[in-house]
């Protein structure tokens, strides 16, 4: 079973999106990460079992875009689907998340529903087991 | 004052409001003035930059702080754990990037940094000095209290100063015109 990892610098965020994967019966093993140099950290250790990642944008030490646009330079892990899960929800800023990383599989503004992140992770799981 | 103000504050109220709504399953409503408490209490501020700049700031009592993360996370937590603090900076978080979306669409924009949580007794909500604007709103959130600051300057932008600048001297050489043929 592919792993979720999920990339933000606040913990509560982290835990609050965690809870909804699991209420929504999803089993997959869960990563974290508290910026975008850990999560590089963790997928290069991972790369192989990551099924998809639910990425931050503003986060100290690596953002979030420049994580995303940093791993879609990378082969081994470019084609792993990216949900942006922030604040940064302008039709500029989704642009800019779509120009540094073609792999973007989803853009969440917060606040969200449950419902949406449900609606948006279960078929991009569904289609990456 | 400008233009923008009530635009400002409305974006403020109802992304507070949708913040609450979304995240809690509770509305924010506000409330004409605050229960400030004299109890211990945290402030969470996050700052931006842009065309505005300035920044906003959450006021929450430590038990209300707990009750509001004990909703957020659907768990029991009665004292001000690391938990609490980063729930009160993720909710300026999403309350400022609110207002960015709100505002986005007045062709005003601004980036968000990281918030910075402090925590302490007694403290008193101060207007800013110097030419800031200042907002301050009051919610209560079932009977959670809490308030939300946001002080702001905004920047003109070179082309409009210019632009302004042409404007008043066309106005100067219309009025200098019309009085000395109003004159002759
Ligand atoms: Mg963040």
């Amino acid at each position: 079973m592919k792993k979720i990892l999920v990339v933000d610098d606040s913990g509560v965020q982290r835990k609050m999106i965690i809870q909804i994967i699991q209420k929504a019966g999803f089993q997959n093993p869960i990563l974290e990460a508290g910026d975008g140099a850990q999560a590089i950290q963790t997928l290069a250790t991972n790369f192989q079992d990551v099924g998809i990642v639910l990425c931050d944008w503003n986060m100290p030490n690596m953002n979030g875009l420049e994580f995303i646009s940093a791993i879609a330079k990378v082969p081994a892990v470019a084609c792993i689907p990216v949900v942006m899960v922030t604040t940064e929800g302008t039709a500029d800023k989704i642009a800019e998340a779509k120009a540094a990383n073609p792999n973007l599989a989803g853009y969440i503004a917060k606040p969200f529903t449950p419902e949406v992140l449900q609606s948006t992770i279960t078929p991009i799981l569904q289609s990456n087991i | 004052m400008n233009l923008i103000h009530p635009f400002l504050v409305e974006a403020l109220g109802e992304s507070v409001n949708n913040s609450c709504q979304t995240i809690l399953g509770i509305p924010g409503t506000l409330k004409d003035k605050t229960i400030f408490p004299e109890e211990p209490c945290i402030i969470s501020s996050i700052g931006f930059t842009g065309n505005i700049e300035g920044n906003f700031s959450i006021y929450i009592s430590d038990s209300n702080a707990c009750r509001l993360v004990s909703k957020m996370l659907q768990t029991e937590i009665d004292e001000t754990t690391t938990d609490v603090i980063d729930g009160i900076a993720e909710m300026i978080n999403v309350i400022a990037g609110g207002v960015k979306m709100r505002i986005a669409q007045q062709k005003q924009t601004f980036n968000i940094s990281i918030p910075t949580t402090i925590k302490g007794s007694r403290m008193v909500i101060l207007a800013s000095t110097g030419k800031a604007e200042n907002i301050c709103l009051h919610f209560s959130v079932e009977n959670i209290c809490l308030s939300v600051t946001l002080i702001y300057k905004m920047h003109e932008d070179k082309k409009a100063v210019e632009e302004r600048k042409a404007q008043a001297h066309l106005d100067a050489m219309q009025t200098l015109n019309a009085l000395i043929n109003n004159k002759n």
